[in-house]
């Protein structure tokens, strides 16, 4: 996956906001990537333009040859439901649906019946083979989290995005979904992209990019919540 | 709390909207209706206008008057009695006396002619006076000369000029020629033709109706009083003379008819506006649960968060209110204008200055937007502060302890009634009171307990399209059963709209099969004739019996009166025979008695009345006014009702032969039979049917203004209903931006997302219509068990075509309500995820 000199703005006139601006990188098959950064410096809209939820207002977006920037609405949902799947913060799940009914929701939408057992084993896999017929208002945090990160898994996606998966989550539960993340990609292969505030989590991935003011500050590669800690430090010493 | 109230107001009046249009329109209808009945009840005393120009009016009797211990009683006398002849002659010798006869005249070939007691609007025949009279109205020449001789006349208006002949028939005899020798300008209450006072009267043998006498009014008071045989003659001056006028019992009659029609269009206004409007707020305010959290997050109290919630329903309400009081006002004289000109109302009916309708509508719809918020306001102030941080549950508590009490208290209310109804007077079952009256008990009911069926329906009904491939049938099954307050908002009114239409209508159409099938039984002839307004005159009737082959039986309708539990004076349908036609050609379900029994002293009556035992003896006033003491011979069954009671031709004293029954005897051919007896009738008019065209003519037994009144009531039930579902799917979708935006983070398209919405919306009036069904099921079931323990046959008539074009109203409403507002919201937001 390559992001191209990708700009978003907000607004327009005197309240003009750069979210992000002229961002270039990959993110390679089979890698895990966190993304941090302060508060408002572009990491949501940087996943988001990625993961063809936004468009760039500039630049373009290239999932395997494919430039998403390119696409129609309708043609863009097709490949985010085959290729691309995401967790966030919260706000994952359908109410009304019990996490059985979530996890093969992507696989209804796309009218495909979810193969016996697959949705049992997405749930196993995140743990939580005993809570398939529960609804989310029935579930903690961690287990929405899990259940979404399930939904996730069942449609196979080559890449997977994060926005603060673990935000909400307290340090064991984080902990489970942050190795459900790591095994995607290195049993499964597939292209992981988080968004953390959380060092430790960062810790989990192969490299961390360093955000501010919309733009790319630093890289870290083989972090340790130790040099993920002392990087944030300097990023928010230089934005103060 | 007021100015929180009046920003969210501000920031929120989608929300609003829909409750305010509801309430506004409510209000204005129930002060529309409220200025027509105020209207009708001090209905404007118009001027005399028959008798506009003559002093003294002595009148014939046309009230009877029965004293009871609580008081005088009075009923129409049909047909109202003539001046009697003694005191004709005692007035000519106080002064000048000019007697008025008015009889039916009908163009030959035309209409045929009505009696006095026709209503304005639909007269269209013609009105027969002598000449003497015509300056009493105001007449005069506007060419020719008065009529004087018997094939002379004088005609009101301008479609006959003075030398052209007429062909006319007068007082339902045969068909003749006249000579137009003079014309007068018409007058709006009649359409006049003036005869010679000698042919009048010929015409027309009855003694007069109306007299004039050219005295003191003193006098002539005193000379009625005299007269021993002038009981109920009344001596009218001034503006009493309007009594004297033609239109005096139609008017009134009409009248009645508003007022049935509002109050039973008022009544179903009222419980679905109340409903409709009650409902829309308490969803509005609950569908807010998330902001009521915020607010109790930021310290507000439960009582503050009530007072919020009071204070927008108070501003909504009474501006709301004040909206519909002036629709009101607008609307008040084109619902009028409207009646008169469908015929409902008389043609001078106007809306007066009442201002009780104002206070009373601007009341009910304060007080019901207040109930409305009352428990929710209750609910809102007990959201924990945690709920704004909460993934929304699924609604579990939809069904309010109060709301099952109120519920099922209104269920088990509804069965007793029908059950003893049923077992104690099923004929009752029959009334239009009451089958308009007790579905809506059931509906009520229905309606409160809704959320317990709906989401065992919702799956029910989904259960089918969840198996399919696609996510569309199982994620609108699973959101139409989880989300039951949302669904029960949608389902409710559709339910109240299905449920009226099916059962106003069903029972209706049922109770008419019922009395169709009930009239072809009882009917025993071959052939009915019938005649136009002023009836057959004995010469006919004679040469009708003179057919050979055939056995009649004449029929001319009157009413008998009896008094009920010493207090009400209640006329009954009766009609007059002869004893042996009627045991040859009628087939009256006798349960006791013989028919033939009947005599001069003698009465058939049904089981409707309080006395129904052969040998017993009731005491009845005739039509004329007279009483009599008759001996009970026969006993009907009572059947589906008001089937009327029989006596002789001596006991119907001044009713005409309205219509005439024959049977054919054995080996009669009935061309032969059917060709005689048209030529027996042509010089009289009448028409010869068969006894299927007879019966099929009568089956839309149903008047106009039933109907009218039905469509009316439906229409306002459906248009609620309407405005219902829209606001409540505008005010759902918006809130769903949420769940939305999670489908299509999942991978919905657009187009899934909006199949998704029009799904759950056909689902949820889906869900509603089968309810609706269930309710007019259970209505007709109880009319058809009520019919059957009067043994009376015929089909339960569902009305399907209503019953589906309701539906289809409702859902098209509800989809494209939930579909607009939510491309409009996908359009807006992307597929990006929500911002908390
Ligand atoms: N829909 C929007 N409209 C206007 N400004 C926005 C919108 N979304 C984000 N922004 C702005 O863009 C900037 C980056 O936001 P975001 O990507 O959410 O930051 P982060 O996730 O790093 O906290 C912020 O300044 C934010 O205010
Ligand atoms: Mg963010």
């Amino acid at each position: 996956m390559q992001l191209r000199s990708v700009s978003r703005t907000y607004g327009s006139g005197d309240t003009v906001v750069t979210a992000l601006d002229g961002v270039t990188l990959g993110f390679p098959t089979g890698s895990f990537t966190a993304v941090m950064g302060p508060s408002g410096s572009g990491k949501s809209t940087l996943l988001q333009c990625a993961a063809g939820l936004d468009r760039p207002t500039s630049g373009s977006v290239l999932l395997g040859g494919t430039d998403l920037t390119g696409l129609s609405g309708t043609r863009l949902t097709l490949l985010r439901r085959q290729r691309i799947g995401f967790v966030f913060q919260s706000f994952n799940l359908l109410p009304s649906l019990t996490a059985e009914q979530n996890v093969a929701l992507p696989l209804r939408l796309s009218g495909r019946r979810p193969a016996k057992g697959a949705v049992r084993d997405a749930l196993a896999r995140v743990g939580l083979a005993d809570r398939a017929r529960h609804r989310p208002s029935e579930l903690s945090g961690g287990q929405q989290q899990r259940v979404a990160l399930a939904r996730a898994l069942i449609t196979e996606p080559e890449v997977l995005f994060g926005d603060e998966p673990t935000g909400a989550l307290d340090s064991a539960a984080g902990r489970r979904v942050l190795s459900v993340l790591r095994g995607m990609a290195d049993e499964d292969g597939r292209t992981v992209v988080m968004v953390t505030h959380d060092p430790v989590a960062a810790s989990f991935a192969d490299r961390v990019l360093f955000l501010a003011d919309g733009r790319l500050s630093g890289e870290l590669r083989a972090p340790t919540a130790e040099s993920v800690a002392a990087g944030m430090a300097r990023l928010e010493a230089v934005s103060c | 709390m007021l100015s929180v109230a009046l920003r969210t107001l501000r920031t929120r009046w989608t929300a609003f909207a829909a409750s305010f249009v509801a309430l506004a329109l409510g209000v204005g209808l129930i002060t529309m209706m409220g200025l027509v009945l105020a209207s009708s009840a001090h209905a404007p005393q118009h001027a005399p206008e028959r008798f506009r120009a003559a002093p003294v009016v002595v009148h014939g009797a046309d009230t009877l008057r029965v004293r009871t211990p609580s008081g005088v009683r009075t009923a129409p006398l049909s047909p109202p009695r003539p001046v009697p002849a003694g005191l004709v002659a005692r007035l000519g010798r106080i002064g000048a006396v000019t007697a008025d006869r008015s009889f039916a005249v009908s163009p030959a070939g035309g209409p045929s002619g009505t009696n006095g007691s026709a209503r304005a609007a639909d007269r269209t025949g013609l009105t027969g006076h002598p000449w003497a009279s015509a300056g009493f109205a105001g007449y005069r020449l506007t060419a020719g000369h008065p009529p004087a001789a018997p094939d002379q006349v004088v005609v009101a208006g301008a479609w006959a000029h003075p030398g052209q002949r007429v062909a006319l028939r007068a007082a339902g005899g045969t068909v003749r020629d006249w000579t137009v020798v003079g014309t007068v300008a018409a007058l709006p209450f009649e359409r006049a033709v003036f005869f010679t006072g000698a042919e009048a009267a010929r015409l027309s043998p009855a003694s007069p109706r109306d007299v004039v006498v050219d005295a003191p009014a003193a006098a002539v008071t005193a000379a009625v009083a005299a007269d021993p045989a002038a009981t109920g003659v009344r001596v009218l001056t001034g503006d009493d003379r309007r009594l004297a006028d033609p239109d005096r019992d139609g008017d009134h009659e009409a009248l009645v008819t508003v007022d049935a029609l509002l109050g039973t269009a008022g009544g179903v206004t009222c419980f679905v506006s109340v409903y409709v409007v009650a409902s829309t707020f308490a969803f509005s305010v609950a569908q807010r649960r998330r902001e009521w959290g915020l607010l109790r997050t930021a310290g507000a109290t439960p009582r503050q968060v009530r007072r919020i919630v009071h204070a927008e329903a108070l501003v909504v309400g009474s501006s709301a209110s004040a909206t519909g009081c002036v629709l009101g006002r607008y609307g008040a004289p084109r619902l009028a204008g409207a009646l008169v000109q469908r015929h409902v109302a008389p043609v001078w009916f106007g809306i007066g200055g009442a201002t009780w309708p104002y206070w009373t509508a601007f009341g009910t719809g304060l007080l019901v937007a207040l109930a409305g918020v009352w428990a929710a306001g209750r609910r809102a102030g007990r959201v924990p502060p945690a709920e704004a941080l909460r993934d929304a549950a699924v609604d579990s508590n939809a069904m309010a302890p109060g709301r099952l009490l109120a519920g099922g208290a209104l269920l088990l209310g509804s069965g007793y009634l029908a059950v003893s109804a049923l077992v104690a007077d099923p004929g009752e079952v029959l009334h239009r009171k009451t089958y308009t009256v007790q579905p809506m008990v059931l509906v009520t009911a229905a309606a409160l307990l809704a959320p317990l069926l709906v989401r065992p329906l919702a799956r029910l009904l989904a259960w089918l399209p969840a198996q399919l491939l696609g996510a569309t049938g199982m994620l609108a099954g699973e959101n139409t059963a989880t989300a039951v307050r949302r669904t029960t908002a949608v389902a409710a009114p559709v339910l109240v709209s299905v449920a009226l239409a099916g059962s106003l209508l069903g029972t209706t159409a049922t109770i008419n099969a019922a009395k169709a099938a009930e009239l072809r039984g009882r009917t025993g002839a071959d052939f009915v004739i019938t005649a136009g307004g002023a009836g057959f005159t004995p010469a006919t009737v004679a040469r009708v019996a003179a057919v050979p082959g055939t056995d009649t039986a004449a029929f001319a309708a009157t009413t008998v009166h009896t008094l009920e539990d010493q207090v009400a004076l209640t006329g009954s349908p009766a009609e007059a025979a002869s004893p042996a036609a009627l045991a040859t050609v009628t087939r009256l379900p006798v349960v006791a008695g013989r028919l033939g029994d009947l005599d001069d002293h003698g009465i058939v009556v049904n089981q409707e009345w309080a006395r129904h035992t052969v040998g017993q003896y009731v005491r009845v006033w005739l039509g004329d006014g007279t009483p009599r003491t008759l001996r009970i011979v026969a006993v009907l069954r009572q059947g589906t009702g008001d089937n009327g009671a029989y006596v002789t031709p001596a006991n119907a004293r001044g009713a005409a032969v309205d219509r005439i029954d024959v049977a054919l005897r054995p080996g009669a051919d009935r061309t032969t039979a059917a060709a005689s007896l048209r030529n027996a009738v042509a010089p009289s008019g009448g028409l010869v049917l068969t006894d299927r065209q007879w019966v099929a003519a009568q089956h839309p037994t149903t008047s106009r203004q039933t109907r009218i009144g039905f469509w009316l009531v439906l229409g306002i039930a459906l248009l609620y209903t309407a405005i219902a579902l829209a606001g409540t799917m505008v005010m759902a979708t918006s809130e769903r931006t949420r769940d939305l935006a999670v489908l299509r983070l999942a991978g919905a398209t657009v187009r899934q997302v909006l199949r998704l919405l029009g799904a759950e919306a056909v689902l949820a009036v889906t869900v509603g219509a089968v309810m609706g069904a269930m309710v007019t099921g259970v209505d007709l079931a109880v009319v058809r068990v009520a019919l059957a323990l009067l043994s009376v046959p015929g089909p339960v008539t569902v009305p399907w075509a209503a019953l589906g074009a309701v539906t289809g109203t409702c859902a098209v409403v509800a989809v494209t309500c939930a579909v607009v507002p939510g491309a409009l919201m996908l359009r807006r937001r992307g597929p990006a995820p929500v911002r908390a």
